[in-house]
């Protein structure tokens, strides 16, 4: 039995191997067992059985499915069936490297999919291999989340006002007290220290980094003149329609802000429908200014999203009719997802940070989540360290570059 | 996987909600196929695949008959352009003076007791059907505790130990309840010989 699920020692198998010359009617038997089991191990995720459900697909993926199925189904009704796909004669997609995403009406034509990996090649592959970290001095070692009172960072001899995103440069000197917990971003994961404790940033560092870092520990992590080199952000726009920031992509909350960029003197009509089922009624609220709070809305206060769903929101410039005031972008709940309310001020940029190391990215999230924080931190350097690569795969071309130019006047600095 | 994601009419009607709902399980079962492990593609190779049989899928939509042959095309799409994408990839590696062929690492596989080489390579669309039918039927007479074990042990790698932790079971309970399903499954293999000596001789192989 042990030779089937494969845990059976050496001398187990040898002895069951002697058995089965011994036995012929063992050896048939045994065969055919094997071949149950490789025909199972195969063809069994295609038998219909209940306790067996798909994984949820993200937006990108949904995207760059319907777009492959649509050229099919083109292509079909136009020349009948294409040639078999050649790999000897077809060269490979080649991904896009850069951090932003091409702008919505280009990502149809492109493959959002791609893009997205473009930016994981870009920013774990290329800019790794090009910008290893240097380790200068002001390279982050690690960042603040949430900051517990006592708490105390000193730099140089003197001691620095904290806050829940300041950065940690290798040498500064912490002092946790006693009682107090206090948590730390790096680019390991996530670090908690119990009080009493003093000790050096780079003590945090306790692991060393993956092989393949995450976008996001890429973006926190490298020199900010690394990440600014290496985000050359591509030709094309997204000045047409309305840029929506959350929620995009997918979002692991059921009453996502919605944070869009408004102009003064404007307001605007917000409908989500369930995409997965036409009969359910959609959430409609009319003449708002950006951001609104799910909950806010006192129809959709009852009604959260459904977890797993399939959504579209469509923005409308209220009383405008012309087909160029209004935007749709389509964005899917996790399995996972809940209706937690808004992070507060110490928890939201370990929330961005969460948002920015999810699988799949959830980008709309990293931008719900900076936006709890202070106004004061909103424009600091870790929250535009995370916004540059929010924007960045979003296509939203003018935020990114208004994050990636304070970044730079920050720099010069 | 939820019979209502797939609505075989409406997809060769060509609607779009009827494709986005029946996405996640055509993508579950083209990435099994693309993920054989004695295939070996890289994980964003098999996701490049998947989405490529799935779009070589829509074109032969309309020679489909029913959802098992849906999902056997697919498997069959997927695993011929998996290894010949394999095949590709192994070529590509002459420059370092490592040149491997897909068999070559297959043979060394099967010797190490890894998985043997996909079975799809070798079997029909019309035989995976017929053996998607019999897999079905005869894990219909199984408990669902027991269907999920052997599904979790063969389709997600857990050993019996970890799957006895996770159950609230001993090991050899979980050994005795695998075992005790895949001789149904032998049993309902047994009254197609044909499909069971394809599969027999496919192992030898």
């Amino acid at each position: 039995m042990r030779v089937l699920t494969g845990d059976a020692t050496a001398r187990e198998k040898a002895e069951f191997e002697q058995a089965l010359a011994q036995n012929p009617l063992l050896r048939e038997e045994f065969e055919e067992l094997k071949a149950a089991r490789e025909a199972f191990r195969e063809f069994g995720p295609l038998a219909k059985t209940p306790e067996a459900a798909p994984a949820p697909l993200t937006t990108e993926q949904f995207q760059r499915l319907h777009q492959a199925v649509a050229q099919s189904q083109r292509s079909r009704r136009a020349d009948g069936p294409r040639p078999r796909h050649s790999h000897a004669s077809e060269p490979r997609r080649n991904f896009l490297p850069s951090l932003v995403s091409l702008p919505r009406e280009r990502r149809r034509l492109a493959g959002m999919w791609a893009a997205a990996a473009a930016a994981i090649l870009l920013a774990g592959g290329f800019l790794v291999t090009r910008f290893l970290p240097s380790a200068t001095d002001t390279t982050p070692a690690a960042y603040l989340a949430g900051v517990p009172a006592g708490l105390e960072v000193r730099r140089a001899g003197q001691s620095l006002p904290v806050t829940s995103t300041t950065a940690l440069l290798r040498g500064d000197r912490i002092t946790v007290p006693a009682g107090a917990g206090a948590q730390f971003i790096t680019a390991g994961g996530l670090v908690r220290k119990t009080g009493p404790a003093i000790f050096q940033a780079r003590e945090l560092i306790t692991t060393s980094p993956p092989a393949k870092p995450s976008v996001a520990q890429t973006v926190l992590f490298q020199p900010l003149q690394a990440v600014l080199a290496a985000t050359i952000p591509v030709t094309g726009r997204n000045g047409a329609g309305i840029a929506l920031h959350t929620p995009r992509g997918a979002t692991a909350s059921l009453t996502p802000l919605i944070l869009w960029k408004s102009a003064p003197g404007k307001t605007w009509d917000i409908a989500i429908t369930d995409e997965f089922n036409r009969n359910t009624p959609p959430w409609r609220t009319t003449a708002r200014t950006s951001p609104v709070e799910f909950t806010s809305v006192a129809a959709w206060k009852t009604r959260p999203l459904d977890t797993n769903g399939l959504y579209k929101i469509t923005l409308r410039e209220t009383g405008n009719s012309s087909p160029f005031a209004a935007t749709e972008y389509t964005f899917t709940t996790l399995p996972t997802a809940t209706s937690r309310p808004t992070a507060t001020f110490a928890e939201a940029f370990l929330r961005a940070w969460q948002a920015a190391n999810s699988d799949p990215l959830r980008l709309g999230d990293i931008l719900a989540a900076l936006a709890a924080l202070p106004p004061e931190l909103q424009d600091a350097e870790p929250a535009l360290r995370l916004k540059l690569l929010a924007y960045g795969q979003l296509g939203l071309q003018d935020d990114y570059d208004a994050a990636a130019t304070m970044l730079r006047t920050g720099v010069a600095r | 996987m939820s019979e209502d994601t797939i609505h075989l009419e409406s997809l060769q009607a060509g609607e779009q909600a009827a494709w986005t709902r029946a996405f996640p399980a055509l993508m579950e079962i083209a990435l099994h196929a693309a993920r054989h492990p004695a295939i070996g593609l890289s994980e964003s190779d098999a996701q490049e695949e998947a989405v490529r049989a799935i779009s070589e899928l829509a074109e032969q939509i309309g020679t489909v008959t029913t959802r098992n042959h849906l999902m056997a095309l697919l498997t069959k799409i997927t695993s011929n352009n998996a290894v010949s994408c394999a095949r590709h990839n192994r070529a590509g590696i002459r420059d370092e003076r490592k040149t491997e062929s897909l068999e070559q690492r297959q043979a060394d596989a099967g010797d190490a007791g890894e998985p043997p080489p996909p079975l799809a390579a070798s079997l029909t669309a019309l035989e995976i059907t017929d053996l998607v039918k019999l897999i079905e039927r005869a894990l219909a007479g199984v408990s669902e505790r027991d269907r999920r074990l052997l599904r979790e042990h063969l389709l997600e790698g857990k050993t019996p130990a970890e799957l006895a932790c996770a159950h609230g079971l001993t090991a050899e309970g979980v050994r005795s309840a695998i075992l005790r399903t895949l001789r149904k499954l032998r049993l309902a293999l047994k009254n197609n010989p044909r499909l069971m000596n394809e599969i027999r001789d496919h192992l030898r192989y």
